[in-house]
């Protein structure tokens, strides 16, 4: 009796402790979202969410729509994989006064800039014929597949008897941009 | 560095071209250690009974306590959507190490509440009894209007305290082991992934936890004009220096062993240590933060006829860069493992800013929470001086 007496503010605290748990595991229904852990720690209905959002970033489907040329000329090779958005930037600008112009001929459509050598680049919309461009992908490092198509640019060059090996533009003077085979 | 190979574009991953990590993160296991480092202090008087430290020890729980408080600010500055913190507990996921974190510092949290709790209720209780009015009110309802105290009752909560403190040495080895368990399982990262990574954490957090504790105690004492007790900064001492070879030895056991078996990114850490992380590696956490520390530590903690106050000197300077130690260590970890290309061709910069959320400033007002807290605590409890007989129900 005289424990329970002496013990009486722990199981005070003790009760306290269990409100509170209990006050948690209600509140706990309460926030979480309804579709929550269907599918995996997440909101089921996110998917659809998400997947209903317009796309910030034009696919090449967009390119397509008005380079059609483009669009033949890399249908069919490896290269039809490869993003227009890797060698000409994000482009969403470019999209959106290029549907303008399409509707109203006196919108000019600014014309593409020059790269500035940055893979994260702001520029919207450029052409450039820059070998590190190609070798962002193709130059031959640590831990490639072994299928993929690679090369060791010095000796590629080399091999295939470059005229100018040191330009930046050296590539293209046996590769195309689009269809790339040489 | 021009057309050096680590020095030429293109290396980046979209994913590490900006460390996403800032200086809050690490802030957060910083602060976290002290927890759990102050917490040991405690429990070397509460539990191994090491009557040295009796000055310290309430002293340790309560810092453990306000510094453990603290400990999520950082995170909460650094999410951009703090709102969304306790979803992380409310939806946890199995395979989140941070959910787990979540509630491993919840049970910690309470633990520490709990603890302090019954290691003051003879002084919360005596002044429910004796104040009234408003202050009055609190410690009633910090009493849970349990007015009296019978000696039944203080035998129980010695017991219960006996018991906490010893519940209370894993349950802080988890929370902080787990801290390193963060990074140590991040596998696409050399420099932090190694299962060494929480033994690691948990060394330096001990050693940064004592050395919290003997800088607010020699502040305290000169602050009211006390002098230090001679065998308590010993003992202190001696567990710095201790604690303080192990956390060494780890982090260079850890560093020899990626040295030595100078696997594919070795080329790019020894870059790292060499250039980005030349002063806050080489200079602050090797030189002035391990070595001096460890040379100066023997002094104060083993010399017996050192005058008073040059004892104290050496142990609180000890203590500063100690602090410095671990704060640079959770840098070049946290920092340092983001600065190198997951390509390990290349590095990128970490800007440091001075304003914002995540700038140096709100990174100092983070740090100066816990003391701020402290003092607030010492206002309501009778954290200090030491001495004060609160089994006896008087305060003074
Ligand atoms: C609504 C139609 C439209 C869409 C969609 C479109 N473009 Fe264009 N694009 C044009 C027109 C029109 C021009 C200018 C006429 C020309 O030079 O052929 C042009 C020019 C270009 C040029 C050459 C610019 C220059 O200065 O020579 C590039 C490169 C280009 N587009 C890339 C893209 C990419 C990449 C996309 C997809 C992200 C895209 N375009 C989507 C209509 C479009
Ligand atoms: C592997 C790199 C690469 C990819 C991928 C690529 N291009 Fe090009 N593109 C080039 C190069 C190189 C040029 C020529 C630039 C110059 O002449 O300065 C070019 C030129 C162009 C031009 C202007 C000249 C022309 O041929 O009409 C357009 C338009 C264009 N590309 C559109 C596209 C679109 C649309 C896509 C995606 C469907 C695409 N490109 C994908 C490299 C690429
Ligand atoms: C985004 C990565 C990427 C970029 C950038 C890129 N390529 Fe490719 N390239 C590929 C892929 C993927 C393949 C297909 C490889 C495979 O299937 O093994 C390929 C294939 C090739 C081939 C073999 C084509 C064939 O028909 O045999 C050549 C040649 C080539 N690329 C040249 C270039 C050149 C020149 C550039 C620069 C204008 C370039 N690539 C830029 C990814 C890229
Ligand atoms: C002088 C002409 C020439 C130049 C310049 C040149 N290439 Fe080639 N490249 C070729 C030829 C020819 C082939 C086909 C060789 C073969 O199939 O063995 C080829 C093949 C390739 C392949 C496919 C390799 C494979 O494994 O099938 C790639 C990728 C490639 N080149 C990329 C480049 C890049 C990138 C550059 C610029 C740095 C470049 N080439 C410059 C002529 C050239």
């Amino acid at each position: 009796m005289s424990t329970l007496r002496d013990s009486r503010h722990l199981w005070l605290l003790a009760g306290l402790l269990g409100a509170a748990a209990l006050g948690m595991m209600l509140l706990r229904t309460v926030l979480m979202p309804a579709t929550y852990g269907i599918q995996g720690p997440y909101r089921a209905e996110a998917l659809a969410e998400i997947a209903a959002q317009p796309s910030l970033f034009p696919a090449d489907a967009t390119c397509h729509q008005c380079h059609e040329k483009v669009r033949h000329e890399r249908d069919g090779t490896l290269h039809e994989a490869v993003r227009c958005a890797h060698c000409h930037g994000l482009a969403v600008d470019h999209v959106a006064k290029a549907r303008l112009a399409a509707a109203d001929p006196s919108v000019p459509i600014p014309p593409a800039a020059e790269w500035d050598g940055n893979f994260l680049t702001r520029i919207d919309l450029y052409l450039t014929k820059d070998r590190s461009t190609c070798l962002s992908c193709h130059e031959q490092v640590v831990g490639m597949p072994a299928d993929f198509k690679k090369i060791d640019p010095a000796v590629h060059l080399e091999e295939q008897g470059a005229s100018e090996p040191t330009s930046r533009e050296t590539c293209f003077e046996c590769h195309g941009g689009h269809d790339t085979a040489p | 560095m021009d057309g050096h190979p680590l020095h030429t574009a293109p290396f980046i991953f979209p994913n590490d071209a900006h460390p996403a990590w800032s200086i809050m993160i690490v802030l957060y296991p910083y602060i976290t250690g002290m927890v759990a480092g102050a917490f040991v202090v405690s429990s070397m008087y509460h539990v191994f009974h090491r009557e040295a430290l009796k000055p310290v020890a309430k002293l340790a729980v309560v810092t453990s306590l306000c510094f453990c408080a603290c400990a999520t600010l950082p995170l909460l500055l650094h999410l951009h959507q703090p709102q969304r913190a306790l979803n992380v507990m409310v939806t946890p996921s199995p395979s989140s190490a941070m959910a787990g974190f979540g509630f491993i510092y919840s049970g910690y949290m309470l633990l520490l509440l709990v603890d302090v709790w019954l290691m003051f209720r003879p002084a919360i209780v005596a002044r429910a009894r004796s104040l009234t009015g408003r202050w009055g009110q609190l410690y009633r309802v910090l009493a849970l209007g349990v007015l009296d105290i019978s000696p039944g009752a203080a035998a129980i909560d010695q017991r219960l305290i006996s018991a906490l403190s010893v519940l209370g040495i894993p349950v802080a080895c988890v929370l902080h082991g787990y801290v390193g368990f963060l990074f140590g399982a991040i596998k696409a990262n050399p420099w932090w992934s190694t299962s060494l990574m929480p033994v690691i954490f948990l060394s330096s957090a001990i050693v940064s936890g004592i050395a919290v504790v003997i800088l607010v105690y020699l502040f305290l004492c000169r602050w009211s004009g006390i002098e230090a007790e001679p065998e308590c900064m010993r003992a202190l001492s001696r567990l710095l220096w201790m604690f303080l070879i192990l956390a060494v030895a780890f982090e260079g056991v850890e560093l020899l062993h990626i040295a030595y078996e100078q696997e594919a990114e070795w080329h790019v850490i020894r870059e790292l240590l060499g250039s980005k992380l030349r002063f806050s590696y080489g200079i602050v956490q090797i030189l002035i933060g391990s070595l001096i520390p460890l040379l100066i530590l023997p002094l104060p903690a083993f010399s017996h006829r050192l005058a008073a106050r040059c004892r104290d000197s050496w142990s609180g300077v000890a203590a500063v860069l100690v602090l410095f130690q671990v704060l640079a260590m959770r840098w070049n970890v946290v920092v340092g493992g983001q600065l190198f290309s997951k390509s390990f061709r290349g590095f990128v910069d970490y800007p440091l800013t001075w304003w914002g959320r995540e700038g140096l400033i709100a990174a100092a007002v983070v740090l100066a929470m816990p003391l701020v807290l402290l003092f607030g605590a010492m206002k309501i409890l009778p954290v200090w001086p030491p001495g004060i007989d609160d089994h006896e129900g008087t305060i003074q």
